[in-house]
């Protein structure tokens, strides 16, 4: 069965939700949209496997919380039935005394899946610009490298 | 009854006209985006009535000109009546862009004669 | 009759594939967001045949990405026209990403053998 507006509109929303979590250092938010068997992949962080290890690479970071804005656009997602797939560009927004500026952008690249839960993300991989192949001719970069260079 | 998918893109499409009116200093398409009696609350200044709106944005300095633009929109809602909560950043677009403000728009909304409008808009700016 | 909810949600999701391809250096996925005869008017080129809108589409890829807010969709069955911000984005020599220009696409599409696509795309560039 073909994907809903209403499961186009709750995954837009799923995705929402995670970037608020991240940006107020909300822990619960951010498990509220993961599967507890999910993956998260990022080309600058390398993986971690499952939800209670995905946040707590978050707390780790929560010194960071309100410094950081996600930003995201040009949603595409694909999918039939429970599953689904979501490709969303990502800019991060810095805060610092007062200045913003635009820090690293990159793709989130999903898997989400629906259960009694509603729609969570079992898979997310993040390939920052720049260490993706061919983007602005640079090579692809191994997995750890430091995403702010 | 919860809203219903075309309540929740009416309302995107709200914040996106509230966005092209402001930016492009048109007061009535602005004050539009309002009840009559709507409050828009900004980080300086309260704005309060359709009368108070036309003059804000009459007066407004346009020397500079800036978009508005929004990212994770998350409404709720039940009937007639909604909250929302939306990422914002203006950019000034004099040259390259760069950011000028970042912060998030708290919202609350009512459906007036089939159409959804802000009662109240609250800026709140990071940092 | 209006647009439905299903409309609205597939010209989102066409101007988002649009910005992919483009991003992308997809020329023909570039070209088949357009209608046949469409045509596109960039800030820096205008194309109106397929071989000028896979062209058009090709030349970017890996140089910049788009990125879109604030969408004002109007139309009926299969006619419509919308308003778009729009900014590009690059990575500097440190690799942080710079903002490189903004502007508004004004869009008018047609729904063409059920699906919607472009039949005149122009960027109203603000610098």
């Amino acid at each position: 069965m073909p994907l809903s507006c209403d499961d186009r509109l709750d995954i837009l929303e799923v995705a929402a939700r995670y970037c608020r979590a991240l940006d107020r250092g909300d822990a619960e938010g951010l498990e509220a949209v993961f599967t507890e068997d999910a993956v998260w992949e990022s080309s600058a962080r390398g993986r971690r496997r499952g939800r209670a290890a995905i946040v707590d690479e978050f707390r780790a970071r929560a010194a960071r919380a309100h410094t950081r804005k996600h930003w995201t656009s040009n949603p595409v997602i694909e999918g039939d039935g429970d599953e689904a797939s979501l490709t969303l560009d990502l800019l991060v927004l810095h805060l610092d005394d007062g200045d913003v500026r635009p820090g690293t952008s990159g793709v989130y690249e999903d898997r989400l899946r629906r259960d009694a839960a509603g729609w969570r993300i079992a898979y997310r991989k993040i390939t920052v610009d720049g260490q993706r192949a061919g983007f602005r001719g640079a090579p692809a970069q191994p997995a750890g490298k430091d995403a702010t260079r | 009854m919860p809203l219903s998918l075309e309540d929740q893109l009416d309302i995107m499409e709200l914040m996106a006209r509230y966005n092209h009116a402001i930016d492009s200093s048109q007061p009535e398409a602005w004050a539009d985006t309002f009840t009559e009696d709507g409050v828009f609350e900004g980080s300086a200044m309260t704005v309060r009535g359709r009368e108070e709106m036309l003059a804000f944005v009459r007066n407004r300095d346009q020397s500079n000109p800036i978009r508005h633009w929004n990212n994770n929109i998350l409404i709720d809602g039940d009937g007639d009546e909604a909250t929302a909560k939306v990422y914002l950043v203006t950019f000034d677009v004099t040259g390259p862009p760069q950011v000028r403000v970042s912060g998030m728009y708290h919202d609350t909304l009512k459906r007036v004669d089939g159409q959804w409008k802000f009662t109240h808009r609250k800026v709140q700016a990071d940092g | 009759m209006p647009l439905s909810v299903d409309d609205r949600l597939e010209i989102l999701e066409l101007m988002a594939r649009y910005n992919h391809c483009a991003d992308g250096g997809d020329g023909e996925g570039f070209a088949d967001t357009f209608a046949e005869g469409g045509l596109f008017e960039g800030s820096m080129r205008t194309a109106r045949t397929r071989e000028e809108l896979v062209q058009a589409g090709a030349g970017g890829g890996g140089l910049w990405k788009h990125w879109l807010s604030s969408p004002i969709i109007e139309g009926d069955a299969d006619h419509a026209t919308a308003k778009v911000y729009l900014v590009r984005t690059g990575l500097g020599d440190d690799g942080a990403v710079e903002l490189i220009a903004s502007g508004t696409y004004h869009d008018t599409l047609a729904r063409i053998g059920g699906e919607w696509r472009f039949t005149h795309r122009k960027v109203h560039p603000d610098q």
